[in-house]
């Protein structure tokens, strides 16, 4: 009655190649799906690198092989803090960033709001230098800045948050 | 300019590998290029890395100087050598296609090639797609390996500065092999440029996938030996892992280049079981394991040692002299087993064993480790007695993590399976697939079942 149609026989190694073979077919297929929906994301919303929130700092610090880098972000819970601190040491080495040290000469302040930076800022008797859209505000402490760094003055962003409340 | 630092590496270490296999097996040519270039940018990255040892600094013009008289010499003793041509006769042998009187030839010669090359482009361009899509890599790439190279090429007398303890969220134990790579391309644009990390990135990932289908092809003359390499070129996680600028790839690299020279080519095998040294603690793990299969190898014949002795020392040097006067020692260690605070216990172990699984199974894989098990299973006791020594490293070695994870309790277990584990699998799927195709492809057309 049924008749047994004549199956090639297969070697091993055939039957891993052609499992193999299919594996290329489908990782390929979600390959191309995975790189048009990244182009696709990154049309919508261009790469960020949080990094690039710090450029310029170092034309104000020169070669100062410490900063302080002061947040009252929770560095260890908060992923996005954690990211901005380690690319903000990428664009700034090879300057070494201590993690909340306000003892050094120069300290970026990268707070939750600019009130809270300035807040610490006063707090610790620094002198605000720098602050830019991003709330990121680079201070100076005075007692080490005798000597150190005569411009700072001219470098004194006159857009800073607080000035910018003041009535 | 950017390509060049790469293209003077490879050179030097195309001829190096040369004199260093002038009295073996010779090698196809493709393995030759894979291995020279690999062996070439780990001389680079130990050359750069003197520069610091012997003169506390970078010194740009020393290390070009030095590369270029390498270059010359080799060039030199390449031209005095009456054998060597363009490409040696045996190599150009064993890198052709069995032809024959084969009525098929316009099939085997032409299309079958044309076909691949299209196939290949294509996948190299996907894969630079993804590259570019994250220009800094991922995050061990900004924190810890392009923020090294940066500092070690701007630092100047400061370089030691590299290890001091506020940086130890950047690893300071860790190996610079890679970020002396990027260093050394670096000399040539006069500032750190992004897209230098982006391009050894992904140059290694192509040495890696070349050196595996090379060796493969070295090793059973099968056509099928291009197929692993698509496997992974196409795998979406593979090509993520592989361009995030993270050492992985490179760590996998010199693996697989220590490995597949072992048998034949122990000097070989010798150096570049000395860069994996230098690429990152699991790379010195790595390092030593092959080190005591190559004494277990040799016991009875004591001989064969040497050569590789001799290579592993010219290429240990920068590992020694980094763990010995530079690195701060592992400051993310407890140890489990004394610790009354974090111990190792039975949970922990059974999280690590279970984690694995899942991570084996995940849909991001594709079901490529499920493939592999195929393999293994297909594969029989070829893949454990033909292929020995892939098989008792990768035994080994996983051995070896596993219980670096139970003992080490430094870290939340589930916490750093889930950042850390996925890696270490991406960098043995290499030599997975070497081990396993090598196992499948001789019984290829031959055995029935």
């Amino acid at each position: 009655m049924s008749k047994s149609f004549p199956l090639p026989k297969l070697t091993r190694a055939q039957v891993f190649l052609a499992a193999a073979g299919a594996l290329v077919v489908f990782n390929l297929y979600t390959l191309t799906q995975e790189t048009f929906k990244t182009v696709k994301l990154r049309q919508r919303h261009p790469y960020t690198f949080f990094g690039d929130r710090f450029r310029g700092i170092e034309t104000f610090v020169g070669q100062a092989p410490y900063l302080g880098y002061y947040t009252d972000k929770n560095i260890e819970k908060d992923s996005r803090a954690a990211m901005q601190y380690a690319q903000a040491q990428l664009v700034l080495a090879p300057s070494i960033l201590d993690l909340n040290n306000t003892g050094h000469e120069f300290i970026i302040f990268d707070c939750t709001t600019p009130q809270a930076a300035m807040a610490k800022i006063k707090e610790i008797g620094a002198k605000p230098l720098k602050a830019n859209p991003y709330g990121i505000i680079l201070a100076q402490n005075t007692d080490q800045a005798i000597g150190v760094n005569g411009d700072t003055e001219k470098t004194f962003d006159k857009t800073l948050p607080e000035q910018k409340q003041r009535p | 300019m950017i390509f060049l630092p790469f293209i003077i590496s490879g050179a030097i270490g195309y001829l190096l590998l040369g004199l260093l296999t002038k009295k073996t097996a010779p090698l196809n040519f493709a393995l030759k290029v894979t291995l020279g270039i690999g062996l070439g940018l780990g001389l680079s990255s130990h050359l750069t890395f003197y520069s610091f040892l012997f003169f506390n600094k970078l010194e740009p013009q020393i290390i070009i100087a030095a590369h270029i008289i390498l270059l010359i010499s080799l060039i030199a003793l390449r031209m005095g050598d009456p054998k060597a041509g363009p490409l040696p006769p045996a190599a150009c042998e064993a890198g052709r296609v069995p032809q024959g009187q084969d009525p098929s030839l316009f099939f085997r010669k032409y299309l079958i090639p044309i076909v691949i090359s299209i196939f290949a482009v294509l996948i190299i361009v996907l894969v630079i797609i993804q590259a570019r899509f994250y220009p800094y890599g991922g995050w061990d790439a900004w924190q810890v390996w392009n923020f090294k190279a940066k500092f070690l090429l701007l630092s100047g007398d400061n370089w030691k500065d590299l290890f001091s303890p506020e940086l130890w969220r950047s690893s300071p134990h860790y190996p610079l092999l890679l970020p002396l790579i990027n260093v050394w391309a670096w000399l040539f644009t006069n500032k750190p440029l992004d897209v230098v990390p982006m391009i050894t990135s992904v140059s290694f990932t192509f040495l890696t996938i070349g050196l595996m289908c090379s060796a493969l092809w070295q090793r059973t003359k099968n056509i099928f030996s291009l197929l692993p390499g698509f496997l992974l070129l196409t795998l979406p996680f593979f090509n993520l892992l592989a361009t995030t600028q993270y050492c992985d790839i490179v760590l996998s690299f010199y693996c697989l280049a220590a490995l597949v020279t072992l048998q034949e080519y122990k000097l070989v095998s010798g150096v570049f079981t000395g860069c994996l040294a230098f690429t990152k603690p699991e790379g010195m793990v790595a390092a030593m394991i092959i080190c005591a299969i190559v004494f277990i190898l040799t016991v009875r014949n004591f001989k064969d040692l040497w050569p590789f002795i001799w290579g592993l020392i010219a290429a240990l040097l920068p590992a020694v002299a980094f763990h010995v006067l530079c690195s701060p020692g592992n400051q993310t260690f407890v140890n489990g087993l004394t610790s009354a605070l974090k111990p190792a216990t039975w949970e922990r172990l059974q999280m690590i064993f279970g984690f694995l699984s899942v991570e084996l199974t995940s849909n991001k894989w594709n079901g490529l480790w499920l493939l592999l098990l195929l393999g293994i299973v297909l594969g029989g006791r070829n893949l454990w007695t033909k292929n020995k020594i892939t098989a008792g490293f990768l035994v080994l070695y996983l051995a070896v993590i596993i219980a670096y994870y139970e003992v080490n309790t430094y870290f939340e277990i589930k916490w750093w399976l889930s950042v850390s584990l996925n890696r270490i699998l991406f960098s043995l799927l290499p030599l997975f697939m070497f081990w396993v195709f090598s196992g499948i492809l001789p019984a290829c057309g031959k055995e029935r079942d």
